[in-house]
C-alpha cells in the first residue's frame, strides 16, 4: 500500500486553466459586485440631478447605462464583449456624474473609483474602452469648447460637462476654458491610470490563476492521498477480518483439539515426575504398563526406548526444562518398551514445577498411549479415503453420486460432533479374590454412561448392573469374568438404559493384580451410541455403495500393492469371469489370465503404482462364447502418508461398444475406399475435360486453318498469275524491244519514256465502276476523234492509270506506230504493276503468317510474358479478316492500354472465341465494335455485335463447360468456359449483356498487374 | 482486228488483286477476242451487264467468286440466269458453302466450279469449253 501511495504521489499532473473560462468565471463574481455598484451609481445619479437640475441629462445617461448594462448582463453574459460594455457603463456613469456636478474637480475621483472597480474583472482589455471613452469625451468636448464659435455652441456651457476650469475672460465674460497643457495633463493621467489598472488586472489575474492551479493540484493530490488511504484502510480491514476469521478457526481447532485430547487422555494414562537435576523419575503404577517396560527409574531409560527419530523431542524437552525456558510441554512421540511388539505412539504432557528460589527442579509428565486411537483414526481415515476414492470413481460416471456425496459431507460433520462430544467415565474397578467387587474411583462421566452419580457407584458397585440393558447383563458379566480370569484387557460394548433411553457404551480397561490378589481394572467407559449408529450408517452406506456398484454393472476390485485381490464388488457372480475363490487373496499374475491382457493390466497397475495417478486402459479376453472387451480404470487409494495403500480397479464390459467401434472402423475403411474411387474417377474426368479443352482448341484451330489457307492462297494466286503474266509479257516484249526502240525517233522515244515512267508511278485509287465510266467515256472520245482500236487504247490507258495525261498519250496515239508504242508501254507498265501486286500479295501473306504465328505460339514455359491487348486483338482480327471483310463492319476504338505481364497466346484465344461467336451470331453480316480502354490500372475490353443475341433462358449457362447452342459436332461447348478460365487466370472478369434480336456485348476487365511502364 | 469488239467476259470478285490476276490471264489468252470486264460485287456485275448491253456488247461469260459482301456468288448467278439467260457461268472461289454451290448448279447456268488457287491453263481450258457451247 505504501508503494501505491508513492506511485500516486509521484505522478505530477499539471493543472492549467483556460484563460477565457477563467475570465468568465471571474466575471460571474465580479458582475455581482457590479450589480450593486450600478444600482448605487444609478441612485447617486438621482441624488446629483437636483444639484444643477440636470434631470434631462441624467435621464438620457441613466437610460443609456441601464440599457447597456442590461445587455451586457443578460444578453451577452460572460463574454469579452459584455465586459467591454460594462467598462463603458462605468465610464458613462463617471462622465454622467462629472456632467451633473458641472465638472467639479472632486467628482473626477469617480474616474479612479470606477477604473479601480474594473480591476476585479482581472482583464486588462476592458481598461481600453473606459480610457478611450473618457479621453474621447474630454478631448471632443475640449475641441468643441475651443472652437465653440465654429460649431455654434456658444450657448452651451460645455465645460459643465467635463471640467470646470475657469479660464480667461472673453469680451468681458469669464469663460471656462481648458488649456492644451491642462487637457494633456488631464488625459495623460487618464491614460496612466488605465495602464496601471490594466497592469494590476494582469498581476491580479496571474496570481489568482497560479493560486487556483495550485489549489487544484493540491486538491487532486489530496484526493489521491485520500483514495490511497481508503484503499489502505480497506486492505487493513480485510486483513483484520481475515485475521479474525483465522482466530475463530484457530480457536475452533484448539477447542476440538482440547476435546479430543480430553477423550484421548482418558485412555492409557500415566504420569511421573522428573527430577531435573538427577533425571530420576518418580512414577505411577501404570507407567510401566503404558510404556511396556519395567524399571523406568531414570529419564535416560525412557529416552532409550523412544523411537530414534523422536528421542530428540524428549532431550529437547529436558534441556528446555532444565533452563526453565518453557513451562508446559505437549509432545507426541513414539516409543517401544520391551513388552511392546511395535512402536507405540504417546502423547506427553509436561509441566514445569517451580521450586524455591525460582529454580526449576521438577517436571511433571503425563503420558498417554495413543496408539490405538491413532490407529483407529488412521483406519477411519483409510476407510474414509476408500469411500472417497469409490465416490470419486462413481462421480465420474454418475451424477446421482453428487447427492450421496453431499449426504456424506453432512455425515462427516455429524461424525465430528459425535467424536467431539463423547462422554466418558474413568474408573477403577476392584475385584477381591473372594469375588466381591467395588469401584474405588469413578469419574463424573458416570452420569453420562450409567446415569448414576459417581457416589452411587462407589457405594454399590452392582448398581451399574441395573443400568445395563437386560440382554447385555450376562455378556457384561461374562466379559468381566473372562478378563479377570485371563488378566486380559477388558473390552466390551454393551447397552445401558438411562431414563428409558438406550445408550451404547464401551468399556475398556486393563486388569492389574495387586499384592493381595485383588484385581484392579483402571479404565474408561464411554458412550458409543453415536459411534454404533455411525457404524450402522457406514454399513448402510457401504451397502448402498455396494448396491450402486452392483447396479452400475461395473466390476470393482480392490488390490493391494502386490496386486493381490483383496475385495470385489459385482452385481452377480455371473459377471465375474472367475469364481471369487479363484482370485481373492491371489496375485493377479497367478489367476490364470492369458498373457496379453495380463501384460496390459499389470503394466497399468505398475504405472498407477509408479505415478500415483489414475490409469485407464482396455483389454480383451477370449472367453468360451467369444472375445469380450473390458475397460479398466485403475486408481490408487492413498493412506495418510500419501503412500499407496490399495489399488482400486473398476472394470466394465465394453464389448458392445467395441464391436460398434470396429463396425464404424470398417465402414470408415469402406468409405475411404469409395472416396478413393470417386477421386480416381474425378481425376479421370479431369483428364477427359483437359482432352476436350484441347480438342476445342483444335476445333477452333481447324476453322482458322481453313480461313488462313484461303487468306494465304489468295495472295499466292495473285503472285503466281502476276509472275506468269510478267514472264509472258517479257517473252513477248523483250525480243522485239530493241528493234522497236530503234524505230522510234527522238521525240517519240521521249514521249514513250515519259508515258511509261509516269504510269509506273501511278497507283490505283478508283473503283472498277469509276474506271469503267472513264474507260467508256474515253472510248467514245477516241471514237469521235476517229481513232481506231478505241476500245483497246482506252483499256490500256485506263489500266495504266494514265487517263488524265491526254497530252502525253495524244501525240502517241497520232503516231503512225501509235498502237505498238502504247501497247508496248502498257505491257511494260503491266510488268511494274504485276511486281507491285506481288509486293502487296507477299505483304498480305506475311501479315497472315505473322498473325498465325502469334496465335499458334504456345508458351511452353507457362511464364508470363508481355501482353499488348490492342495488338493481340488486332492479331485475332487479322486472322478473321477473311470472314469479316465481307459484310462485317469492324470498328476499332482502341484506347491506350499499358502493356502488362500475362499469357498473350491465351488472350488471343479469348478474343478468337468471342469474335467467332459474334460472327456466328451475326451470320457474318453486321457490325462488330471493339473498344479498349484503361482506367485505374484496369483494362476494359468491350466486344459488341448486333447479332441475334443470346436467348434469355440460356444466358446463365453460356460459361458452363460443354454448353453449346451449335448443332452437334460443330462446337465442343468449351469455348466460353476456356475463355472464362483464361480471364480468371489473369485475375480478370468477363460478363456480357445481351438482348435477343439486338445483339450481345461482352465486357472483359483485366487488372494490369505487373504493368509495364 | 479493226472491228470493234462486242463480246465480253465479266469477272466478279471483291478482291481487286484477284480481279487483276484474272484480267491479266484472260487478256493474255483472249486478247483481241473479248473485252475483259471486272466488277467488285454482284450488284456491280448486274449493273455492268446492263451497261454493256447498252453498249451493244454481249456478255458471254461471267466468272464469279462466291464469298462476297452482300450478294453472294450463287445469288448473283441465279439472278443473272433470270435476267440474262444466255450468259454462261463459272464460279471461282476459295470458300464456298456446299449448299450454296449446289443451289447455283441447280438454279443457274453454272457450268464449272473452280477452286482458288486456280491453275491458269485449267481456267482457260474451262473458259474455252464453256464458250464453245
Amino acid at each position: 500500500m505504501k508503494k501505491n501511495i508513492n506511485q500516486h504521489s509521484k505522478k505530477t499532473t499539471v493543472y492549467t486553466i483556460k484563460l477565457e473560462t477563467y475570465l468568465s468565471d471571474v466575471q460571474k463574481k465580479a458582475d455581482k459586485i457590479s450589480d450593486k455598484f450600478v444600482v448605487m451609481f444609478f441612485i447617486l445619479g438621482l441624488f446629483l440631478a437636483p444639484v444643477y437640475s440636470t434631470w434631462k441629462f441624467t435621464l438620457i445617461t441613466s437610460i443609456l447605462t441601464v440599457g447597456l448594462y442590461s445587455i451586457a448582463r443578460f444578453v451577452l453574459s460572460n463574454k469579452l464583449s459584455s465586459r467591454m460594455i460594462i467598462s463603458l457603463v462605468y465610464a458613462i456613469f463617471m462622465l454622467q456624474f462629472i456632467g451633473q456636478m458641472h465638472g467639479m474637480a472632486e467628482i473626477h475621483f469617480f474616474f479612479f473609483i470606477n477604473i479601480a472597480l474594473l480591476i476585479i474583472y482581472q482583464d486588462w482589455r476592458i481598461m481600453i474602452p473606459y480610457a478611450i471613452l473618457t479621453i474621447g469625451h474630454h478631448g471632443i468636448l475640449a475641441v468643441l469648447q475651443a472652437n465653440s464659435d465654429v460649431f455654434h455652441l456658444e450657448n452651451i456651457n460645455l465645460s459643465n460637462y467635463f471640467i470646470g476650469y475657469s479660464g480667461r475672460t472673453i469680451e468681458g465674460a469669464t469663460v471656462d476654458y481648458i488649456t492644451s497643457f491642462q487637457l494633456f495633463f488631464h488625459l495623460g493621467l487618464v491614460a496612466v491610470m488605465a495602464f496601471v489598472c490594466g497592469w494590476w488586472a494582469i498581476i491580479f489575474r496571474k496570481n489568482s490563476i497560479l493560486l487556483m492551479e495550485k489549489q487544484l493540484e493540491e486538491q487532486a493530490q489530496n484526493e489521491q492521498l485520500r483514495s490511497s488511504e481508503e484503499e489502505l484502510r480497506q486492505n487493513s480491514e480485510e486483513l483484520q477480518s481475515t485475521n479474525d476469521q483465522m482466530h475463530v478457526i484457530q480457536r475452533e481447532i484448539e477447542e476440538k483439539e482440547k476435546l479430543l485430547s480430553r477423550a484421548e487422555k482418558l485412555v492409557k494414562l500415566a504420569s511421573y515426575e522428573i527430577d531435573l537435576t538427577t533425571q530420576n523419575i518418580t512414577y505411577s503404577d501404570n507407567l510401566s504398563i503404558v510404556y511396556g517396560e519395567n524399571e523406568l527409574d531414570n529419564m535416560q531409560k525412557i529416552i532409550a526406548i523412544a523411537h530414534p527419530k523422536d528421542a530428540h523431542k524428549l532431550i529437547d524437552m529436558l534441556s528446555q526444562a532444565t533452563k526453565g525456558e518453557v513451562k508446559n510441554y505437549d509432545i507426541l512421540y513414539r516409543s517401544k518398551g520391551k513388552k511392546c511388539e511395535e512402536y507405540r505412539s504417546y502423547r506427553m504432557i509436561g509441566e514445569l514445577i517451580e521450586g524455591v528460589c525460582n529454580t526449576f527442579e521438577k517436571l511433571i509428565i503425563t503420558i498417554q498411549d495413543i496408539t490405538d486411537e491413532e490407529r483407529q483414526k488412521q483406519e477411519v481415515e483409510i476407510a474414509y479415503q476408500r469411500v472417497r476414492v469409490s465416490e470419486e470413481e462413481m462421480r465420474q460416471n454418475y451424477e446421482e453420486l453428487q447427492t450421496i456425496q453431499e449426504e456424506l459431507h453432512t455425515q462427516k460433520q455429524r461424525l465430528e460432533y459425535i467424536f467431539d462430544g463423547v462422554p466418558a467415565m474413568i474408573y477403577q474397578f476392584k475385584m477381591t479374590p473372594d469375588g466381591s467387587v467395588s469401584f474405588p474411583l469413578v469419574s463424573t462421566g458416570s452420569e453420562d454412561v450409567y446415569g448414576l452419580p459417581p457416589q452411587v457407584i462407589i457405594n454399590d458397585a452392582t448398581s451399574i448392573i441395573s443400568s445395563i440393558h437386560q440382554e447385555d447383563r450376562q455378556y457384561f458379566e461374562d466379559t468381566v469374568a473372562e478378563s479377570a480370569k485371563n488378566m486380559s484387557e477388558w473390552r466390551a460394548d454393551y447397552r445401558t438404559i438411562i431414563d428409558d433411553k438406550q445408550h451404547w457404551i464401551r468399556g475398556t480397561s486393563k486388569p492389574v493384580k495387586d499384592k493381595e490378589g485383588n484385581i484392579i481394572w483402571s479404565g474408561l467407559v464411554q458412550e458409543i451410541t453415536i459411534q454404533k449408529e455411525l457404524e450402522q450408517e457406514i454399513k448402510t452406506k457401504n451397502n448402498r455403495l455396494q448396491n450402486l456398484i452392483e447396479n452400475v454393472g461395473d466390476l470393482v476390485f480392490l488390490l493391494d500393492k502386490e496386486f493381490v485381490f483383496k475385495e470385489y464388488y459385482a452385481l452377480s457372480k455371473k459377471d465375474l469371469i472367475l469364481d471369487p475363490i479363484e482370485f481373492i487373496g491371489k496375485k493377479i499374475t497367478k489367476i490364470g489370465f492369458p498373457k496379453e491382457p495380463l501384460q496390459i493390466i499389470t503394466r497399468a497397475l505398475e504405472k498407477t503404482l509408479c505415478t500415483k495417478e489414475k490409469v485407464i486402459t482396455e483389454y480383451k479376453l477370449g472367453l468360451p462364447h467369444g472375445t469380450e472387451w473390458f475397460s479398466l480404470i485403475i486408481s490408487p487409494i492413498m493412506n495418510q502418508e500419501n503412500k499407496i495403500e490399495d489399488i482400486l480397479c473398476v472394470s466394465r464390459n465394453i464389448t458392445y461398444i467395441k464391436q460398434t467401434e470396429i463396425a464404424v472402423q470398417k465402414q470408415n475403411i469402406e468409405l475411404a475406399k469409395q472416396k478413393e474411387a470417386v477421386e480416381k474417377s474425378f481425376v479421370e474426368l479431369k483428364n477427359t475435360q483437359n482432352q476436350l479443352i484441347q480438342s476445342e482448341k483444335m476445333a477452333s484451330l481447324g476453322q482458322l486453318v481453313a480461313n488462313i489457307a484461303h487468306e494465304i492462297n489468295t495472295p499466292l494466286g495473285a503472285i503466281r498469275s502476276s509472275a506468269i503474266s510478267m514472264e509472258d509479257t517479257l517473252e513477248k516484249t523483250l525480243p522485239v524491244m530493241l528493234l522497236f526502240l530503234k524505230k522510234l525517233d527522238e521525240n517519240t522515244l521521249h514521249d514513250f519514256n515519259q508515258f511509261v515512267k509516269q504510269s509506273s508511278q501511278k497507283t490505283d485509287t478508283l473503283s472498277t465502276r469509276e474506271k469503267r465510266r472513264i474507260k467508256y467515256n474515253l472510248i467514245e472520245e477516241l471514237e469521235t476523234n476517229q481513232i481506231k482500236y478505241a476500245e483497246q487504247y482506252a483499256n490500256w490507258i485506263v489500266d495504266m492509270n494514265m487517263y488524265q495525261e491526254s497530252d502525253l498519250y495524244s501525240p502517241l496515239l497520232k503516231h503512225s506506230n501509235g498502237r505498238e508504242i502504247i501497247h508496248t508501254a502498257y505491257r511494260l507498265s503491266m510488268i511494274i504493276r504485276s511486281n507491285q501486286t506481288v509486293k502487296i500479295a507477299t505483304d498480305r501473306a506475311a501479315k497472315i503468317v505473322f498473325a498465325l504465328k502469334n496465335f499458334a505460339y504456345q508458351d511452353q514455359t507457362g511464364e508470363k510474358t508481355i501482353v499488348n491487348v490492342n495488338q493481340s486483338i488486332e492479331t485475332t482480327l487479322t486472322l478473321y479478316h477473311n470472314q469479316t471483310k465481307h459484310g462485317i463492319d469492324v470498328t476499332r476504338d482502341f484506347g491506350e492500354v499499358s502493356e502488362f505481364m500475362g499469357y498473350p497466346d491465351e488472350l488471343i484465344q479469348v478474343w478468337t472465341n468471342i469474335v467467332h461467336n459474334s460472327l456466328q451470331a451475326m451470320k457474318n453480316k453486321g457490325r462488330l465494335f471493339i473498344q479498349t480502354s484503361m482506367k485505374n490500372d484496369i483494362a476494359l475490353i468491350t466486344i459488341q455485335d448486333n447479332g441475334s443475341g443470346i436467348p434469355k433462358e440460356v444466358q446463365n449457362r453460356i460459361f458452363d463447360p460443354f454448353f453449346t447452342t451449335k448443332p452437334a459436332g460443330e462446337g465442343s461447348g468449351l469455348g466460353l468456359d476456356i475463355t472464362k478460365k483464361i480471364i480468371e487466370k489473369h485475375n480478370g472478369k468477363i460478363w456480357f449483356e445481351s438482348l435477343e434480336g439486338i445483339g450481345t456485348t461482352f465486357f472483359i476487365e483485366l487488372p494490369l498487374q505487373n504493368k509495364i511502364n | 482486228m479493226a472491228t470493234k469488239k462486242n463480246k465480253a467476259i465479266l469477272c466478279v470478285d471483291d478482291d481487286p488483286m484477284i480481279l487483276m490476276s484474272l484480267k491479266l490471264q484472260l487478256t493474255q489468252s483472249f486478247d483481241g477476242q473479248f473485252i475483259v470486264e471486272t466488277a467488285e460485287s454482284g450488284e456491280e456485275a448486274l449493273e455492268l451487264i446492263d451497261f454493256l448491253q447498252g453498249k451493244s456488247i454481249d456478255t458471254l461469260l461471267i466468272i464469279t467468286d462466291w464469298l462476297m459482301p452482300k450478294m453472294k456468288g450463287d445469288e448473283l448467278l441465279v439472278t443473272v440466269k433470270k435476267r440474262f439467260p444466255t450468259v454462261r457461268q463459272i464460279m471461282l472461289s476459295g470458300q464456298a458453302e456446299n449448299e450454296a454451290v449446289q443451289n447455283a448448279f441447280k438454279n443457274s447456268n453454272l457450268k464449272y466450279f473452280i477452286s482458288k488457287p486456280w491453275n491458269k491453263n485449267d481456267l482457260i481450258q474451262k473458259v474455252n469449253e464453256v464458250l464453245k457451247n
